[in-house]
């Protein structure tokens, strides 16, 4: 037998695209794009089972198994780069708008998908682990995802997709280099705010305050919906005992919540502001290097009206360190919840 | 009933090509030059409801149409309005003269207004008349 292999040796990928629609797992991409994961996690596979334990055979034991269903779950962590974040991003919101603000600059405006439609767009994704292990989840959905950053480290991205329980084996596909690689560091981070009474005139800053960031989204996908027994899906096409696969994935009530921990002089009147728990609305940007003129690499949550607990961690030296947690409210005055801008070097 | 809905470019639409996403149902790529833009209806309220791009069109009246007005229109846009009044498959007729000549005969108007020239024959079709009326109360 050949040795076993390191866990150094698993690489991950994600298709470049969405697929067309969340059935369409017939043909695999011809490649996919690396996801270089922090924490090196495999998929989470699951057959569901059922038996006849209990049942009068006669006996105190189950005499039966079969099968009833597949799940796949694809749990991440990961330092993106600009364009990997920008999947995410559209895994995540599901809507975006794209335009070319200036040539060779990329901007894409990320709001949560009206509920037109519920199914968010869905990857394929990949593990290999040298020549031994090879496996693709098609249909894969971000179920939820939290997007931070701490002291100087990168950007960095956690979540757990969830495909429709399809795994396909010995596929082959290859999985490749991103190319035009950057990534955002906490260090470029900074956070804005204004009253929610005015708004999208986020205005003030907290200079040199934000130490660490977090912003959530949770898509409260129901994974007990989509095993459609009408859809007659199952792993192996066309034979019913080899257990349903998910025909569909739903986003759910969506949450976005956030965390920042912060500092602010004693007599910031921003501190009065927070204490009173006045209603916001909050920008938070990280802005990178330049592209060209005034464009820069950018990742942008702007929360349009936000309420939020505060809770003063301790004062210092004159400066009092708070941790405020937004949660996102629907804003009557220009309907908008959240928006997330990317910006980037168009890729060649 | 008209399917589609015609969207108009707010104050606050960018000023260059975008291309908005939705799901993996929606993808369209709107040139400002287009504007305006015929879309399916249940895109046009989720583009209407989810962005302050865009204003619901105002169609001109139909009595307001002259055949010179209608071939003004890119060809698409004419076949989008050949298809509000029920003209099927207007892709098919030969050339947009032909397009706007049938639009304006669903529309009871007279085909050769604008060219100050003859008045068409009056349509004798029922059927256009009753898709005018519901036009007018939609």
């Amino acid at each position: 037998m050949a040795p076993p292999l390191n866990q150094s040796n698993w690489i991950y990928g994600i298709g470049d695209t969405p697929m067309s629609n969340y059935t369409d797992d017939g043909s695999p991409p011809a490649e996919l794009i690396k996801f270089v994961t922090t924490d090196q996690q495999s998929a989470k596979y699951t057959v569901n089972t059922a038996n006849n334990e209990g049942q009068s055979t006669g006996t105190d034991w189950g005499t039966e198994q079969w099968i009833e269903s597949h799940d796949a779950e694809i749990p991440f962590s990961i330092d993106p780069t600009m364009l990997m974040l920008t999947r995410l991003l559209l895994a995540a919101f599901g809507q975006k708008v794209t335009t070319s603000p200036t040539a060779g600059v990329t901007k894409n405006v990320f709001t949560p998908q009206d509920a037109a439609s519920r199914q968010l767009p869905v990857y394929w994704m990949g593990e290999q682990c040298g020549d031994r292990h090879d496996a693709l989840y098609p249909s894969c959905m971000l179920e939820k995802a939290t997007f931070k950053g701490e002291e100087s480290g990168k950007l960095n991205v956690a979540g757990n997709f969830r495909g429709s329980g399809q795994q396909l084996l010995g596929e082959d596909v290859d999985i490749v280099k991103e190319t035009g690689k950057y990534y955002l560091k906490n260090t470029m981070s900074e956070i804005a705010r204004a009253l929610a009474a005015t708004p999208n005139t986020v205005a003030k800053t907290y200079a040199c305050g934000l130490q660490s960031f977090m912003f959530d989204v949770d898509n409260a996908a129901d994974q007990k919906v989509g095993y459609d027994p009408g859809c007659k899906r199952f792993f192996t096409a066309n034979d019913p005992d080899s257990g349903q696969i998910r025909s569909y994935h739903l986003f759910g009530k969506r949450k976005y919540g956030s965390k920042y921990v912060i500092w602010l002089e004693d007599s910031a009147p921003e501190l009065a502001l927070l204490r009173a728990q006045t209603e916001l609305n909050l920008k938070m940007g990280m802005y990178g290097k330049t592209i060209t003129g005034a464009y820069k690499n950018m990742f942008e949550i702007v929360m349009h009206l936000a309420f939020y607990k505060s809770v003063d961690l301790g004062s210092k030296n004159g400066f009092t360190t708070l941790e405020i947690s937004p949660d996102a409210f629907y804003n009557e005055a220009d309907n908008k919840i959240v928006s997330v801008t990317t910006q980037y070097a168009t890729p060649a | 009933m008209s399917k589609t809905k015609t969207l108009a470019l707010s104050a606050n639409a960018p000023k260059v090509d975008f291309t908005i996403e939705i799901g993996m149902d929606f993808s369209r790529t709107f040139k400002p030059s287009d504007a305006p833009f015929h879309i399916e209806k249940k895109w046009a309220d989720v583009l209407l409801r989810s962005y302050d791009y865009f204003v619901e069109f105002e169609e001109t009246e139909p009595e307001a149409m002259t055949l010179a007005s209608l071939m003004k229109l890119k060809r698409d846009v004419l076949n989008a309005k050949a298809k509000e009044f029920n003209i099927s498959e207007p892709e098919k007729l030969a050339d947009k003269k032909a397009v706007a000549e049938a639009i304006l005969q669903a529309a009871k108007l007279p085909a050769k207004a604008a060219d100050g020239a003859d008045a068409a024959e009056t349509p004798s079709d029922e059927k256009s008349g009753e898709e005018t009326e519901e036009k007018e109360q939609g």
